[in-house]
């Protein structure tokens, strides 16, 4: 879009400048036949009566001369003007490019910045979850690890001392176990006496 | 009314009281009988100093024992293997000298639970079984075997 319009810019600065110089060619032709008419004139009157033939040609070349440089010096001004037109255009032009482009970058780093921003927020978020997920797991499964262990401790204390009993038990035979045990038991009978008291009371 | 140690369940007790009331029976049909009691009733007797078993005595005799009947508290004893009559004798005496004199014991064996006893109020259980006590110290347990 800008640059479509940057060269339709340069298109009517170049018409006026071809519109401008046919103006002042065509201006400086009409004053070179003005005066040549005058000088004509007055040649025509000179030549037929004051100037001879020599002299009327070298002032002829001097005239085709003066109107050349004429033509030549107006065609370096408006070269000179074309060229600092240009700059001044291309440099504009330039400003305008630079400008435009710097807001344009300004607000793909705006954006790429808010981009990069949410970007970022979504993987510290995942990263979050994520590591609040494996503790939990973590967490779980100690508890799940230690339940299991002290099960089987449990399980292993309970077969140990039925196995111990057991083994007791049947080193002895019947009525004998429980004799030899009387005083024991007695004694567990007097440890817990108050207890048992006060729970018949 | 004081019991003897044999007469240590409710059954037991029902069945003296039974004793007597046959006896009362026997008696009022011919007052010259002398009624025969078993072993337990005598006891029972002489513990309570009954010499004479009359009618009067007898009546007297089986109301109080209803009243034990009737107010009586009783435990149970789990055995880990058979008991004799001599021993559960030695439990329940311990059991009415330093708890309640006019306590019953009903006995049962379980071979599972090893040695010791396990007593049972209606409240409460107490366990005094080799298998617990090994629980008990379950921390000893676990170093013995580790040091072995």
């Amino acid at each position: 879009m800008e640059y479509s319009v940057l060269f339709i810019g340069v298109g009517i600065v170049t018409v006026v400048n071809i519109i401008c110089t046919a103006i002042i060619v065509s201006r400086s032709q009409v004053m070179h036949k003005k005066r040549g008419m005058t000088q004509h004139y007055h040649l025509d009157v000179d030549s037929t009566d004051l100037l001879p033939e020599e002299e009327m040609t070298a002032v002829r070349t001097q005239a085709r001369e003066k109107m050349e440089r004429a033509f030549g010096d107006t065609f370096a001004h408006l070269d000179q003007s074309l060229v600092a037109m240009a700059e001044s255009i291309t440099l504009s032009a330039e400003k305008q490019f630079s400008a435009k482009l710097n807001t344009e970058l300004s607000k793909f780093e705006a954006n790429l910045g808010s981009a990069s921003g949410s970007v970022q927020a979504v993987v510290e978020n995942t990263t979050k979850q994520f590591n609040a997920g494996t503790e939990a797991m973590r967490l779980d499964l100690e508890a799940a690890v230690t339940k299991e262990k002290e099960r089987r401790i449990a399980d292993f204390e309970q077969r140990m001392s039925t196995v111990i009993s057991s083994y007791i038990a049947d080193s002895f035979n019947g009525n004998q176990t429980m004799i030899t045990q009387t005083d024991l038991i007695v004694e567990w009978l007097n440890q817990h006496k108050d207890e048992i008291r006060k729970d018949l009371a | 009314m004081i019991l003897p140690s044999s007469v240590h369940s409710l059954d037991q007790l029902t069945t003296i009281i039974w004793e007597i009331e046959e006896a009362l029976s026997q008696l009022q049909k011919n007052p010259q009988l002398k009624p025969q009691f078993s072993t337990s009733t005598e006891k029972l007797f002489a513990l309570n100093s009954v010499r004479d078993f009359t009618n009067s005595t007898g009546l007297t005799i089986k109301e109080a024992l209803e009243d034990v009947r009737k107010n009586s508290k009783q435990i149970h004893i789990s055995t880990g293997a058979v008991t004799s009559f001599e021993w559960q004798e030695q439990i329940v005496k311990w059991f009415r000298n330093e708890v309640d004199g006019s306590l019953f014991c009903s006995f049962s064996t379980d071979t599972t639970q090893g040695g010791g006893i396990v007593v049972r109020t209606p409240k409460k259980q107490y366990d005094f079984t080799f298998k617990q006590r090994v629980l008990n110290n379950s921390d000893k347990l676990m170093e013995l075997m580790k040091t072995k």
